[in-house]
């Protein structure tokens, strides 16, 4: 990879942390238009953005940084007030600072007209208060570095009694070579008195940023004295003047509604540990690796060696690829927060444009999830929130005729319960109205009268999945667009998940996602089929047990057994499998082991030649070639080498 | 120009090589290009709810592959399928990026042809699909059957099988 | 209160070498070893075990900066000022990161270099 490449590459990323972060803060200041901390990290950001424009050459990016730049200075020192044409203006701004890294990662140049937005900002920059033009000397009152609520947080948890919170201003004289290399042995003799929360420039950054007017700033949470803090920094060659003030951290406030539920992982907390970032790639590559070691591992196991020196060498190697297993796995893991945080922008807009009001509540965006699903994930999401916007939320006239709040809520929420983590989009509104999903579905074909009478009202929701079924009549420009709820369904069981829905007429809907917690590697039981060996994920399994023959009994003529007062239809895995076989052979057995899965949302039993042993199974997919072939869902190689296929109970009711 | 007699051939190019095995007696060929390796098979894992002419899958270094029985592919006489035990070997091709193994009776030998040694058929004995063969090669000792992968893999699949 | 100390010198040009050597001279340091690249600097550390290190960055067979890294390893507490040429802050902000102490930049300017090595070595 070429070095321009890198940079490319890193500029994207940042590109792409800036713009969430204005986005949410913009966000917050439409709230609090006042609120300083918010308008100082608007300000930074649209700074930092400008800088990396300008390294990187782009033009345009760096003229429509520079000038919201501009603007977020001017609101700061109040010769612009902040309405709702400003808070529209910026969040234009953060549209086109979008279009254009998409136009430059896309194309590789920045062919977007925005002459006409940025004579809109520039009117909006000097339109406002002429002030007197402050002298653009150093003042010792000039902005230290702010704090925000999560590093003030960060600060409360990891320093210890005596330790005191420095702001320190160091100005290196004007004739000093290699002012970064200063500025580094500034980092350096800081970090050896405290640690540095904070820094302008950051520690990172120091060789690719230019320092701004000599000046570095630090906060640093040291047990010395301001005393022995100045005298060391003096004494660095070609410092001009060091300002250090003790910083008292505010009381501790109760985090307003919007806090709640934000996590520590928030994409624009600095955070004190470091961090690195890895290509995605790379993890893969580490993924099979690892599965590679394990499937070797099961089999060097399956060896059974008559050796003690093996038989203690096996538990350690056990030991350490479960352990490597469950760190890469933690690496590949990422906070649902990263993609939740786009739409809380994307709901006000929405809301905005067909006039409801919608307060949205997301919960649980510290919930890690394996980052291909995340990917994944998104489209899905965007679409069952934006139905919820378009179809569930109903005008807040209509609403109050209803005696509901006029502004209606819309709850995101994500948590792990065992080895699933559940994702719900529940909204206040009007609900589904499942006599139009039915009758939609019979006008379409996509069941009979006789199947309708069968169904439950739990089946008939789930209709709505079946591709066609609309309930909307005009497909708007909102949510239509080809991206129905049966590709939702469809992406979540290619991740292995299942979504349900429950619904209630004008009381609102909840849709719940359930993913399991990994893909590639999962806990899962053996059995013997036949004289084959198939495997069988645990989380599909609700429990095993042997039965005699005479506790099968008859419902409809089907097979079925009475367990803790529920009755369990039986099948057997011959007749799913369509093994050229007499079924039913069973019955001749004494014991006939079963196995007790989850199918949708019923529970079979499926009885088994044998039941085997418990083990770790590594996810290999079947070939390309053989396409979905019916209740096998992939392979696994198992202690001999041999492959063993894993079944797919969902649909095998 | 070949001559039947003399081993040398003068070197052409549209020369191709070609990997030659017996399946139910006869000598088929695919172009070398598309056969990665060669090896004993090893136990087969049933695939069920899939075609008649697939065996199952194997492991092939970690990954799993699907095999292919020839003889039922080709649709072959059932009985040839007897003999060769020790000699039965997967060719594993590559093909549109996919790793298919080709169970056959026994793997012989590579043999350069060049285009003008392979007439076209217009019928074949025991009636294999034309589509599946590119053409017959009557030079070298006996009759080779260049085989059409494309065709034979690619082409409508047939009904599906239990285990 | 002066220390007069014991320094090594390391730059592949002799001439450096001797200019340096020179001006240390003048202010009472004794310098008792020269190197031409990073490997032997590290032996001659090893050997001399002197008081301080001035490094040249662009060495054959080994730079300044894996220099630097090799020696902290050997001594935690060495104390190292990088010799710099105009352009290469760069390498000094790597250099300084592995555990250099200060950095002059060349032409050297007599007090400038009297200034460094007096507050490393204090």
């Amino acid at each position: 990879m070429s070095d321009n490449d890198q940079y490319l590459d890193m500029f994207f990323a940042e590109a792409r942390d800036y713009i969430q972060m204005l986005n949410d803060n913009i966000l917050q200041l439409e709230e609090n238009p006042e609120n300083k901390e918010v308008i100082n990290s608007l300000f930074r950001a649209a700074h930092s953005l400008k800088g990396m424009s300008a390294t990187m050459g782009f033009n345009t990016l760096t003229e429509l940084t520079h000038k919201l730049e501009n603007m977020m200075d001017k609101i700061r020192n109040g010769e612009i007030v902040v309405d709702t044409e400003i808070i529209d203006l910026l969040f234009a701004g953060i549209d086109h600072i979008e279009n254009i890294v998409a136009q430059i990662k896309e194309n590789g140049n920045e062919d977007i007209d925005i002459d006409g937005f940025l004579k809109q900002l520039e009117k909006q920059i000097s339109v406002a208060k002429n002030r007197k033009p402050e002298e653009k000397e150093e003042k010792p009152a000039e902005l230290g570095l702010e704090l925000s609520s999560e590093e003030i947080e960060n600060i409360r948890e990891n320093k210890k009694e005596l330790d005191t919170v420095y702001q320190i201003k160091v100005l290196l004289a004007d004739e000093t070579e290699f002012k970064q290399a200063r500025a580094s042995m500034i980092f350096k003799s800081a970090s050896e008195l405290g640690y540095i929360v904070k820094s302008e420039p950051k520690k990172e950054e120091i060789a690719e940023v230019e320092l701004e007017n000599n000046k570095i700033k630090i906060i640093l949470v040291s047990s010395q004295t301001e005393e022995d803090i100045q005298a060391e920094i003096m004494n660095i060659t070609d410092i001009k003047e060091v300002k250090i003030e003790e910083i008292k951290l505010p009381e501790k406030e109760e985090g307003d509604k919007k806090d709640s539920g934000e996590s520590k992982n928030m994409t624009n907390s600095f955070e004190v540990s470091s961090t690195v970032r890895v290509d995605i790639n790379k993890l893969d590559k580490l993924m099979n690796m690892i599965g590679e070691l394990l499937i070797n591992k099961t089999r060097l196991q399956a060896l059974n060696i008559k050796s003690d020196g093996f038989k203690e060498v096996l538990p350690q190697l056990d030991r350490v690829t479960m352990d490597l297993h469950h760190t890469v796995m933690q690496i590949r893991m990422e906070p649902v927060g990263v993609m939740f945080n786009r739409f809380p922008r994307m709901i006000r807009d929405l809301a905005k444009e067909e006039g409801k009001e919608i307060d949205f509540i997301m919960k649980g965006k510290e919930t890690e999830l394996d980052r291909s699903i995340i990917d994944e994930l998104g489209d899905p999401m965007t679409h069952l929130l934006r139905n919820a916007v378009d179809h569930g939320i109903e005008k807040p006239a209509e609403r109050e005729e209803k005696g509901k709040d006029s502004e209606g809520t819309i709850n995101l929420s994500a948590y792990q319960k065992g080895s699933e983590i559940i994702i719900e989009v529940k909204d206040d509104g009007s609900g589904i109205n499942i006599d139009k999903v039915v009758q939609k579905a019979l006008t379409k074909e996509v069941v009979s009268k006789n199947e309708i009478e069968e169904m439950d009202r739990h089946e008939k929701l789930q209709l709505l999945f079946e591709p066609g079924i609309s309930t909307k009549e005009e497909v708007s420009d909102v949510s239509g667009r080809g991206v129905g709820m049966d590709v939702v369904k469809r992406t979540i069981a290619s991740l292995d998940g299942e979504i349900f829905i429950e619904s209630k007429a004008d009381k609102g809907t909840k849709f719940r996602i359930s993913l399991p917690l990994t893909l590639a590697i999962q806990e899962a039981l053996m059995v013997k089929i036949n004289d084959e060996i198939f495997a069988i994920p645990l989380n599909a399994i609700s429990e095993t047990l042997k039965i005699k023959t005479e506790e099968i009994k008859q419902v409809k003529g089907s097979d079925v057994i009475v367990l803790r007062e529920k009755t369990i239809p039986l099948i057997d895995s011959r007749e799913s499998l369509n093994l050229d076989i007499d079924y039913g052979q069973y019955k001749d057995k004494k014991e006939i082991p079963i196995v007790i899965v989850k199918s949708g949302a019923k529970e079979i039993g499926l009885i088994v030649d044998e039941l085997l042993y418990q083990q770790e199974i590594v996810i290999k997919s079947l070939s390309n070639y053989l396409n979905n072939v019916p209740n096998i869902s992939g392979a696994t190689i198992i202690g001999d080498g041999e492959v063993a296929l894993i079944l797919d109970v969902r649909d095998i009711a | 120009m070949y001559n039947k007699d003399k081993k040398e051939k003068i070197n052409n190019v549209n020369d191709k090589q070609y990997l030659t095995f017996k399946i139910a007696n006869e000598n088929y060929g695919l172009e070398l290009t598309q056969a990665k390796e060669i090896i004993k098979p090893p136990k087969v894992t049933n695939v069920p709810n899939t075609e008649e002419s697939i065996q199952g899958v194997i492991n092939l270094r970690g990954q799993v592959i699907p095999v292919i029985d020839m003889i039922t592919k080709l649709g072959l006489n059932e009985k040839e399928k007897e003999g060769y035990k020790n000699e039965k070997r997967i060719v594993v091709i590559n093909i549109k990026e996919i790793l298919i193994g080709l169970y056959v009776d026994n793997v012989k030998e590579v043999v350069k042809l060049s285009d003008n040694e392979i007439e076209d058929v217009q019928e074949t004995k025991k009636g294999i699909r034309q589509e599946y063969i590119k053409g017959v090669s009557t030079t070298s000792d006996s009759l080779i059957i260049i085989i059409d992968l494309d065709n034979l893999l690619f082409s409508n699949k047939q009904k599906k099988k239990g285990a | 209160m002066i220390n007069l100390s014991n320094i090594l010198v390391v730059d592949d040009a002799a001439f450096m070498r001797l200019n340096l050597k020179n001006i240390l001279g003048e202010f009472g340091h004794e310098v008792v070893g020269e190197a031409e690249n990073g490997k032997q600097a590290v032996e001659k550390y090893r050997d001399l075990e002197p008081d301080l290190v001035t490094l040249d960055i662009t060495m054959p067979e080994m730079d300044g900066i894996e220099a630097a890294a090799k020696l902290k390893e050997i001594d935690k507490d060495v104390k190292m000022i990088m010799c710099s040429a105009m352009g290469q802050q760069a390498m000094v902000i790597k250099a300084i990161e592995a555990g250099a102490k200060d950095f002059i930049v060349k032409p050297f300017n007599k007090d400038r270099i009297k200034e460094a090595i007096e507050k490393a070595l204090a």
